[in-house]
């Protein structure tokens, strides 16, 4: 438990599998003093995909790595991970919600709503990449977590005051859970799955 | 119901796929077909007549044609897209453009009308390029900041969340940052709340500490805004703000106070760190923040966490009775708290003070608070389903078992299903943590299971478990087999130089330390040198080889591994296998004829150093061989040492010194050097004085004093043993033999005295050698050639020799010994006690005085008890019970019955302790309150490592006063009945 106990999260990273950068957010103490160079940042990142387990199926847990001496909580889906890297002395737990608030948001922008979409892909973030930036910079300032919850993070990428967005948008999204489970269910049943 | 689940099937293929659908459906009947056959069953025989699915029952077609049509053409609609999705080809829309084409582009921010589309993607294209590593060169940079500032011109909201993002990243000078300034304030100012957060967040990053007065007013309101996301920004801006301009900060504290009330979680958080921020330079005001806050119930769980690891950090900062309890009773508040987060957290905590706790070590208590609820906790999260939350159980149990390895034993049991967790980092993690807190009977199940693991987890994990087991052998030493197997076994495997290291110096330390392991061991490590990449490794097995083979059974076994690195090597590695040869022929007469002749062998060796060495040993063995050279056998005694004799650096001074005197033409006399000890010591002093005296007033703080003692006894040790190795070969020769224990040093002046004197015991099999450790306080007098004068040996002890110290000056410390012979002893286990009188004797010289007088200087008497023969060996809690019954089985028990002179109960613990000088287990060693009754439970090693186990019922009777009774259980008869009879 560092005294300097700002930097939460040292950085947020949005890699493919084969470690390219998609999207990246450091916070100023590890751009500056932990991997002060782009070089150092990239090697960091291909030891981390190297060390993450291949992600096998569509849509992963979170899940944790030690890397370096830092605890790194990811998310994997199809080709792309979602990874926080913070101090061994973090709250995994804190870090796990903020990366499922990241995973989330990240989701539910970059999907376009297709029903049939197998989630995110490295296509969806780099075709929507501005909102990934967003949703990185929403969620982090400076190591500090601004914000973990899936819809106050969409509304705050959207510029829509979320105070309202909350009350609203409740509504509308409730129904379209509803019928986004109802056309699964009708489509899976077709398919045959009980068959 | 078989035949129309079929037909529905069926039905779905064709609208699916729309082709093989025929081939498809004669499978499928085919199939069934066969069944029938198979079963013989003749139920199944219409379906041989079942016509193409088309036609069905009439009624199903009735009810579902629209519906179902509808369906289908949307299914096939959405699966022909989600085939053309898969087919498109992966592409990066973001590679075909590069730096100058963005350059190029950015002609469009002033354009008009604006194209917020088109400036939005180029926008993007420049984050994306920068994250790539793309270089800008400065100018570009400054280029590009100030066409981004046109675009606040923009009305759409995407694009004005674009641009504060790029001036964010674009990271603009102090004196760019001013262009800006006007827009992000006007921003800060709109109706939109979405602008003000951002803006203020913008500042946060960008703004000159200079200008921090401008915008204070309105942070300070931004603070309390109703908004969370305006609040929020404004509370990280300070955060920011803080580290530059802390003033500015310190005006909005009631600000901060009222934002950590607020009812957004967020809020709560992000207040509370900036206080944090503001108090935790005063300590006082901190104390009082984080008492007040662990009082009241915050809402937010991440607050709460942070508020647990604030209240951590003070709790260990310093033992302050008065926040004690309120911070403590927090924390296991907090244990119950429903958001795991927290429960986490707080369990967390309960382990990082356990750590700090050392008072409360082995018992399960954390500054006076149970922590069994929060193992509890951990052990539940254990067995969650998801990785992350078992990951920081176990790391947390794992940190734990450092310090207190029974209470994270009561986990073990949902430890061990993690072994073979999917997730490596935590089957890892459980493997160490059950090497720490493992239990005897199940260490061989745990090697087991640490050999499949090994192949396949990172070097740093690969020490920590080495690290473990060699713990684990020093806890269990009846498991060496198993343990050191695993150890030569991974030798034997690929790995890095430092892990290889680690492996070596853990079988180094077994066969030092458990006597039966030794010849077993020294043979693992030939093993190993003889396919060994590493020569510093090589290097250092062959000497510790050197020092070791020599006393085992059969020395000449070891001779070939050694001979074989002489022919087979490189220079390095030969020659320190010479040396090793050298070394076992020196210590083993028998063997000299021998290994002269492997030295001749190697006369001719093509490295100059190698071939050096193998002339001297050579001529210095055969001098050895002709029987009537004594003096050869000394001169080959110190050829083998590496002791100096005198300090390095102070030869390097002292030579310096030398040259830049007149007299540096005479011969440099090697006889006047300090010993290392001395000159250390001397260096030190002079060290002391200088900030001491500049700071008189200041007594340093306890814990730095105690680090210091620590360090101090350290040092004193290491150089201790080397220089009492060498001084006693000087007085008595080989005659001694090995160490067999040496006692902590006691004091036989006031610390204040005008010549300090220590007393360290040194046990050897027939002897016992005091050290005098004499310091010189008194500025301006020298002592010369100082003795120690002994008065009374009696009957059972007799002097054999001593050596003398030739000089100390003010401020330096050093050694003076005594050998003394025991007489008898053989029915005592070697126990032989005495008390004699002790005095030193000694020339005492002013400064400027040549000729000085002798003085005898009295000190307080030698007493040799029984306990000083008892080394106190702790026993891993929870251990004595089986220890003990252990030695019913292979031991002797003793008992005695004493009435002690005591008033408390807690004077007996402690007399009874101190004399044995035995280590009190299970927590014995304190008495309760009000009771009358206590049992207290030693554990000693006896001289050679003999272990020796003491029980004792101590009670306070109202008639006889204080009694005792004692069981002492060993191995060997004799030592029992000297430790049951030392008390009386």
């Amino acid at each position: 438990m560092a005294d300097e106990g700002l930097s939460q999260i040292l950085a947020l990273l949005v890699l493919d599998t084969d470690g390219q950068r998609l999207a990246v957010k450091y916070c100023s103490l590890a751009r500056k003093e932990i991997w002060p160079s782009v070089k150092l940042q990239i090697a960091f990142e291909k030891r981390v995909i190297n060390k993450l387990p291949k992600p096998s199926a569509t849509r992963s847990d979170v899940d944790v790595a030690v890397i370096d001496d830092y605890t790194v909580i990811f998310q994997a889906c199809n080709d792309v991970v979602v990874c926080a890297v913070a101090a061994f002395s973090e709250n995994e737990l804190v870090v796990m919600q903020l990366v499922e608030g990241i995973y989330n948001s990240m989701s539910s922008c970059c999907q376009g709503g297709g029903f049939l979409s197998s989630g995110l892909s490295k296509q969806l973030v780099l075709d929507n990449l501005a909102d990934a930036l967003f949703i990185l910079d929403e969620v982090t300032d400076d190591g500090m977590i601004m914000e973990t919850d899936e819809e106050k993070i969409s509304a705050r990428v959207k510029m829509i005051d979320e105070t309202e967005v909350t009350q609203s948008a409740q509504a509308e999204q409730m129904f379209q859970k509803a019928t986004q489970s109802a056309k699964q269910k009708l489509l899976g049943s077709l398919m045959g799955s009980r068959g | 119901m078989v035949v129309l689940l079929f037909c529905k099937k069926t039905t779905i293929t064709t609208a699916t796929t729309n082709k093989n659908n025929h081939n498809h459906n004669h499978n499928n009947i085919n199939n069934n077909n066969n069944n029938s056959k198979d079963d013989d069953n003749q139920l199944f025989n219409p379906l041989l007549e079942l016509p193409a699915p088309r036609s069905r029952s009439p009624a199903s077609i009735m009810a579902g044609t629209s519906l179902k049509d509808a369906i289908k053409e949307k299914i096939t609609a959405a699966l022909k897209e989600n085939l053309k999705m898969e087919e498109r080809e992966f592409e990066n829309p973001w590679s075909k453009k590069d730096k100058a084409a963005v350059m190029q582009e950015t002609r469009c921010f002033s354009e008009t009308p604006l194209d917020s589309a088109k400036c939005l993607e180029l926008l993007t294209r420049v984050l994306y390029l920068l994250q790539q590593g793309e270089k800008f060169t400065p100018t570009e940079l400054t280029k590009l900041f100030f066409d981004v500032t046109k675009l606040f011109q923009g009305q759409s909201s995407r694009l004005r969340r674009m641009v504060y993002l790029v001036i964010k990243e674009l990271e603009p000078s102090e004196t760019e940052v001013f262009i800006c300034m006007s827009c992000l304030i006007k921003d800060m100012n709109s109706k939109n709340d979405c602008f003000r957060a951002n803006s203020i967040r913008v500042l946060a990053g960008v703004l000159d500490p200079a200008m921090a007065a401008q915008i204070d007013r309105y942070l300070k309101t931004a603070i309390v805004d109703n908004n969370p996301f305006v609040a929020s920004s404004a509370l990280v801006c300070g955060v920011v703000l803080h580290r530059n301009v802390p003033d500015v900060v310190k005006r909005w504290v009631n600000e901060i106070q009222e934002a950590v009330n607020s009812k957004h979680a967020m809020v709560q958080l992000h207040a509370l760190t900036l206080l944090y921020e503001l108090k935790k330079t005063d300590r006082l005001a901190l104390h009082k923040v984080v008492t007040t806050l662990a009082r009241s119930q915050l809402k937010s769980p991440m607050a709460e966490c942070k508020l647990i690891s604030y209240a951590t950090q003070t709790l260990m900062a310093e033992r302050d009775p008065s926040v004690e309890k309120t911070l403590m009773s927090y924390l296991d508040s907090c244990l119950r708290h429903k958001s795991e987060m927290v429960t986490y957290e707080a369990a967390r905590a309960f382990c990082q003070l356990a750590a700090f706790d050392t008072e409360g070590s082995g018992g399960h208590t954390v500054l006076g608070f149970d922590m069994t609820h929060a193992t509890t906790i951990l052990q539940i999260f254990l067995t969650s389903p998801k990785p992350v939350i078992r990951f920081g159980a176990i790391r947390t149990l794992n940190m734990l078992a450092q310090t207190r390895p029974q209470t994270a034993a009561r986990c073990n049991c949902d430890m061990e299903p993690l072994l073979s967790d999917s997730n490596r980092n935590i089957a890892t993690l459980a493997l160490t943590t059950m090497l720490k807190t493992g239990h005897e009977s199940n260490v061989e199940r745990l090697v087991k299971q640490i050999t499949s693991f090994m192949s396949d987890i990172s070097d740093g994990f690969k020490m920590e478990v080495v690290r473990a087991v060699k713990g684990l052998a020093l806890l269990y030493p009846g498991k060496y087999k198993t343990l050191m197997a695993f150890l030569s076994s991974n030798l034997r495997e690929d790995g890095t130089a430092d892990f290889k290291r680690d492996l070596v110096d853990a079988l180094i330390m077994i066969i030092e330390n458990i006597p039966a392991a030794r010849e077993a061991g020294l043979l693992h490590l030939c093993e190993f040198i003889e396919d060994c990449e590493y020569p510093n490794l090589c290097t250092r097995i062959l000497g510790f080889l050197g020092e070791e083979v020599a006393s085992t059974s059969l020395p000449s076994k070891y001779i070939r591994f050694i001979y074989n690195r002489m022919i087979l090597e490189n220079a390095l590695v030969r020659a320190a296998a010479v040396d090793a040869l050298a070394k076992i022929a020196m210590k083993y007469p028998k063997l000299r004829q021998d290994v002269l002749l492997l030295l001749q062998f190697g006369a001719n060796d093509n490295d100059d150093e190698v071939r050096d060495r193998i002339s001297l040993y050579t001529s210095v063995l055969q001098q050895c061989l002709q029987e009537s050279n004594e003096q050869a056998k000394i001169g080959y005694q110190a050829l083998m040492s590496s002791e100096l004799g005198f300090s390095l650096d102070a030869l390097y001074d002292n030579l310096v010194g030398h040259m830049a005197s007149d007299a540096k033409d005479a011969a440099f006399d090697f006889n006047c050097l300090p010993s290392d000890e001395a000159y250390a010591a001397t260096a030190k002093a002079q060290a002391a004085l200088a900030p001491e005296k500049k700071r008189p007033g200041l007594a340093p703080g306890p814990k730095a004093s105690v680090a210091e003692t620590q360090q101090k006894e350290a040092e004193q040790k290491t150089t201790a043993s080397a220089e009492l190795a060498r001084v006693l070969s000087e007085i008595a020769g080989d005659e001694l033999g090995p160490l067999q224990h040496s006692c902590k040093p006691k004091p036989l002046t006031e610390s204040e005295a005008e010549y300090t004197v220590q007393m360290i015991k040194h046990q050897f099999k027939n002897h016992l050698v005091l050290e005098m450790y004499v310091g010189n306080t008194v500025q301006g007098m020298i002592l010369e050639n100082i003795q120690v004068r002994l008065t009374g040996l009696g009957q059972s002890w007799s002097e054999v020799g001593a050596s003398a110290i030739s000089k100390l000056e003010f401020g330096q410390a050093s050694s003076a010994h005594v050998v003394l012979r025991k007489n008898g002893g053989d029915e005592t286990a070697g126990v032989v006690t005495g008390r004699f009188g002790a005095a030193l004797r000694f020339l005492v010289k002013e400064d400027g005085d040549d000729l000085g007088y002798e003085d005898d200087y009295p000190v307080e008497h030698v007493t040799i008890t029984t306990g000083d023969f008892i080394a106190p060996k702790p026993i891993q809690a929870g251990q004595f019970k089986s220890v003990w019954e252990q030695l019913t089985a292979q031991g002797v028990e003793a008992t005695q019955k004493l009435a002690l002179n005591f008033k408390t109960l807690e004077a007996a613990v402690e007399y009874i302790t101190t004399t044995l000088n035995m280590a009190a287990c299970d927590n014995t060693g304190k008495v309760e309150m009000g009771v009358r009754g206590h049992t207290l439970l030693l554990s000693g090693n006896f001289l050679a490592g003999q272990m020796c186990l003491v029980k004792a019922l101590v009670g306070m009777d109202p008639e006889r006063g204080c009694v005792a009774k004692i069981s002492v259980r060993a191995k060997n008869e004799a030592v029992c009945q000297v430790v049951s009879s030392a008390l009386m």
